[in-house]
């Protein structure tokens, strides 16, 4: 396992160098530069273009570019934002550790209701609630992020005033640990249903196959209470499942974000790639990606690990 | 006296007066009748589209105002910062031109040049040398001097001197300098002068009649005075990350793309005029229904941009909608190089066949106004005696039967999906081309992403594009020159028509401001009747606040002035 863990670290570098790579790329390619969003109206004039983009060094051979940039970059250095004209770090890191608060909320939802869900749908198989549940989750899985968003807030925050509608703290009121938590209920809520629906299905589909088991069937001879049978013996069991499809679920949440940061006003990492890109701020842009990837590569050798840990099947193989 | 005039002009603009008896309180208080019919014009089209000019009136000060903008502000740098939404963010509350338009004046004088940090304006004879005299004693609020060495280092961070064959000085910055071409290319500034700390001298190679007019254009204007010592400390961007300036505002915080914060200035030079409320905070909401669910919820007192189907609700529901005539135009530019378009008889057909006041009633729901003049409404050559020809489908059909087109022709329009000032593009221009098509002109809709767009139209339309659209306009004078002047890069539709140059060149050229504006108004009439510019509609800018605001004045310009706003508790 300890190789396994080695092998997958080391793969990381050169999956973080081709992602960006691929990303510098693919902003080349897309019409309009920063000088362009820049200047904006006066970008009509050429020869004030030319200028800013050789200001911005943009005139120079892409390798040379990306080589300068991954330079800098290794040195913990990323740049100055050309939208904002402040150091990409300044904007990036915040924003990285809002977006982790709004995943972690999310994943708490997703992780909790998804699995209750899940084990008392397989428990009351096709029961009204069972049926109920699924239609729930289907709706969950299929409706758009932002729409749900707009739902909820339009609910719990314009018309039954609980809870508010905007932002990760109060505007008006003192930064609080309880304002953020007040303030993380809806969009991690929004953020979280697609994965919620999605652990649920899974974990009902992993528990409906262990409790016809035979050692369910053995623990149940043995006269075992009902909740052992379910939570020591059936969920157990399904747990490498679970954990596979929520390490999944983490990388979902956090690229995912985007929707439920620009609905709910949550200013995190998902909304300043979406900003970056209609600015052109390729080296904020270039971060972010970064940012993000390696975030997404590590949850997901994490769940890999985390199951192998165990279902120690697995670890032999 | 003023404060009278004030309440009776507030309940006219709010409908609680008529226009009969807001003419007769005025007399009583001794306004004079051409004051009066100022007043009723300044009015007039705002309540044409009916909506009312400001919110609620009252003295008094304090409180803390969220806004809730439509997008980002970008830098904090008056050389560098070029969106309107950054100037009306933050700018313009913290930075000071030399000059100012008097935007928040409710009796709408939208084109009177007010001093601010100038003391006054001397033109010479020949209207080649402006001097600029300072008011004295102000400093900067990190408690440096505002005097005439700062305002030269200010221009000199824009101003290229490279052509005029001397060396730049360190703080020249070569984006603001792109920014601003637009002025100081024109302008021919050759020589800066500083005689003493009170007095700036500056000599132009030629007259230059916009030039006044055109400092306040702030977005992407020319005179925001930030503190030369900010920049000796820190360098470029020190500026955008401690902005100082001369403001009733002062810089407290920002989080880029989320939330800024600006504080009242306890030290601002004029007391007079000094701000209201204690404290500003803009959000950057760049989702309209989160705007809404915002201002709904309490989270915010002023929203931007409001989708304008939201409009009655909001009404309905206590919420107060204000807009204002300002310098927008959104326009069409035909592309001359496309065989259909290089007949006269066409392109008139094509602007009769566009019902500009279904646009802007019906679509717009009366956020717009049918634009008349290749002017913005604010701008003071703007005139509704163009004589653009009127929406009438049955003519322009006969014009292009006459023209060879019978059966009409094919042809592209290339819009953005969205953008600055573009109000709703996708659905105005499926609009335009649904009214074409009454007329037989088969119009495809070529949408782009905005820098994309910005990129594909900066670079003039190619074979193939019969058409382009954008949004801009200013107050100032100068602005027919940036589309219709045939060697300008904003004649993306390769407008030939050499008479326009002319007109332009002795507009320009004036020593008397009334020949000037004579000279765009006669820009406008041959546009008139040449349509290479269709001026579709003027927005109105519709802005939502909450009860509690109080002196909420709408904007007469892309800019806004907050000195005089505050929150009741």
């Amino acid at each position: 396992m300890l190789l396994y863990a080695g092998q997958r670290l080391a793969a990381i570098v050169p999956t973080l160098i081709g992602v960006s790579i691929v990303t510098f790329g693919l902003l080349h390619l897309v019409p309009g530069g920063p000088a362009v969003a820049m200047l904006g109206m006066a970008a009509s004039d050429p020869k004030a273009v030319a200028a800013v983009t050789r200001e911005l060094g943009l005139d120079r051979p892409l390798p040379t570019q990306y080589w300068l940039w991954l330079r800098r970059a290794l040195g913990g250095d990323f740049g100055m934002s050309t939208e904002f004209h402040v150091p990409v770090s300044s904007l990036l890191f915040p924003k990285l550790e809002h977006t982790l608060i709004l995943t972690a909320g999310s994943l708490v939802y997703a992780i909790v209701i998804g699995t209750i869900l899940g084990i008392t749908t397989a428990l009351y198989h096709r029961s009204l609630f069972d049926r109920l549940a699924m239609l729930f989750t289907l709706i969950g899985a299929s409706a758009p992020v932002f729409w749900i968003g707009l739902l909820l807030s339009y609910l719990f925050a314009i018309k039954l005033r609980l809870l508010p509608a905007l932002g990760m703290t109060s505007v008006l009121g003192p930064p609080t640990v309880l304002s953020v938590l007040e303030h993380l209920i809806l969009p991690a809520f929004a953020n979280a249903i697609i994965a919620l629906a999605v652990i649920a299905r899974i974990v009902r589909s992993a528990m409906l196959e262990a409790l016809v088991q035979p050692y369910v069937l053995a623990a149940r001879a043995r006269g075992l209470p009902r909740w052992r049978q379910v939570v020591v013996h059936a969920f157990r069991n399904v747990l490498p499942d679970a954990i596979n499809i929520t390490g999944l679920q983490v990388g979902f949440l956090f690229g995912g974000a985007l929707f439920v940061e620009v609905v709910f006003g949550w200013p995190g990492l998902g909304y300043l790639i979406y900003s970056s890109i209609q600015a052109r701020d390729y080296v904020t842009m270039q971060a972010a990606v970064l940012i993000v990837s390696g975030v997404f590569v590590i949850v997901n050798l994490a769940a890999d690990l985390a199951r192998l840990a165990l279902d120690p099947r697995e670890a032999r193989r | 006296m003023a404060q009278k005039v004030d309440d009776a002009l507030n309940d006219f603009v709010h409908g609680r007066l008529s226009r009969r008896d807001f003419v007769t309180r005025a007399a009583a208080l001794g306004l004079a009748a051409p004051t009066i019919a100022a007043l009723l014009q300044g009015t007039a089209a705002a309540a044409e589209a009916g909506f009312p000019i400001t919110g609620p009136m009252e003295e008094g000060s304090g409180g803390t105002l969220v806004v809730g903008q439509e997008s980002n502000w970008d830098v904090l740098d008056p050389c560098l910062g070029t969106g309107a939404v950054t100037w009306r963010t933050c700018l313009y509350q913290i930075y000071e031109s030399l000059v100012s338009r008097d935007m928040d004046n409710p009796a709408g004088l939208v084109d009177e040049i007010v001093p601010r940090i100038t003391k006054s304006i001397d033109r010479s004879a020949d209207g080649k040398t402006y001097t600029f005299h300072l008011q004295p004693g102000i400093t900067f609020s990190d408690g440096t001097p505002f005097d005439a060495d700062a305002v030269a280092w200010n221009v000199q961070r824009q101003w290229d001197q490279s052509k005029l064959g001397r060396k730049n000085p360190p703080q020249f910055d070569t984006t603001a300098a792109a920014v601003r071409s637009w002025f100081w290319t024109p302008a021919q500034l050759v020589n800066l002068r500083t005689p003493d700390p009170e007095t700036v001298v500056f000599e132009l190679a030629a007259p230059f009649a916009p030039f006044v007019s055109g400092m306040p254009e702030s977005g992407l204007g020319t005179m925001g005075m930030s503190s030369p010592e900010v920049w000796k400390k820190a360098g470029t961007p020190g500026i955008a990350a401690h902005p100082v300036g001369t403001g009733p505002f002062l810089f407290e915080s920002q989080t880029p793309g989320d939330q800024l914060s600006i504080v009242k200035n306890p030290k601002y030079w004029n007391p007079a005029a000094a701000a209201k409320a204690d404290k500003i905070i803009f959000k950057a909401l760049t989702d309209p229904a989160t705007r809404v669910a915002a201002l709904r919820g309490g989270d915010v007192h002023v929203i931007f941009a409001p989708p304008a189907q939201e409009l009655a609700s909001l009404q309905r529901d206590g919420f107060i909608v204000t807009a204002r005539p300002n310098p927008h135009l959104w326009y069409l530019q035909l592309n001359a190089n496309e065989p259909y378009f290089k007949d006269r008889r066409v392109r008139q057909a094509f602007f009769m066949a566009i019902n500009r006041a279904g646009m802007a009633k019906r679509l717009l729901k009366g956020t717009a106004l049918p634009a008349i003049s290749v002017n913005g409404r604010t701008c003071p050559s703007w005139t509704d005696q163009a004589g653009y020809p009127a929406h009438d489908p049955a003519a322009a059909k006969k014009l292009l039967a006459e023209a060879g087109f019978p059966n009409g022709f094919d042809t592209v329009f290339q819009i953005p999906t969205g953008g600055s000032g573009e109000i709703d593009p996708v659905p105005m221009a499926e609009w335009i081309a649904a009214d074409a098509a009454r007329i037989g002109i088969r119009v495809k809709l070529r949408t782009m992403e905005w820098i994309s767009y910005l990129h594909a139209w900066a670079a003039g339309m190619p074979a193939g594009i019969g058409m382009n659209q954008q949004s801009w306009g200013m107050t100032s004078i100068y602005w027919p020159n940036l589309p219709l002047r045939t060697t300008s890069v904003l004649n993306v539709g390769h407008q030939p028509d050499k008479r326009f140059d002319v007109l332009l060149d002795e507009a320009n050229s004036a020593i008397d401001e009334k020949v000037a504006i004579a000279n765009y108004r006669a820009v406008d009439v041959l546009n008139a009747q040449e349509l290479w510019l269709l001026p579709i509609v003027n927005d109105l800018a519709p802005v939502v606040i909450s009860p509690k605001v109080r002196n909420f004045v709408h904007s007469s310009d892309w800019w806004w002035d907050f000195k005089k706003v505050w929150v009741k508790s």
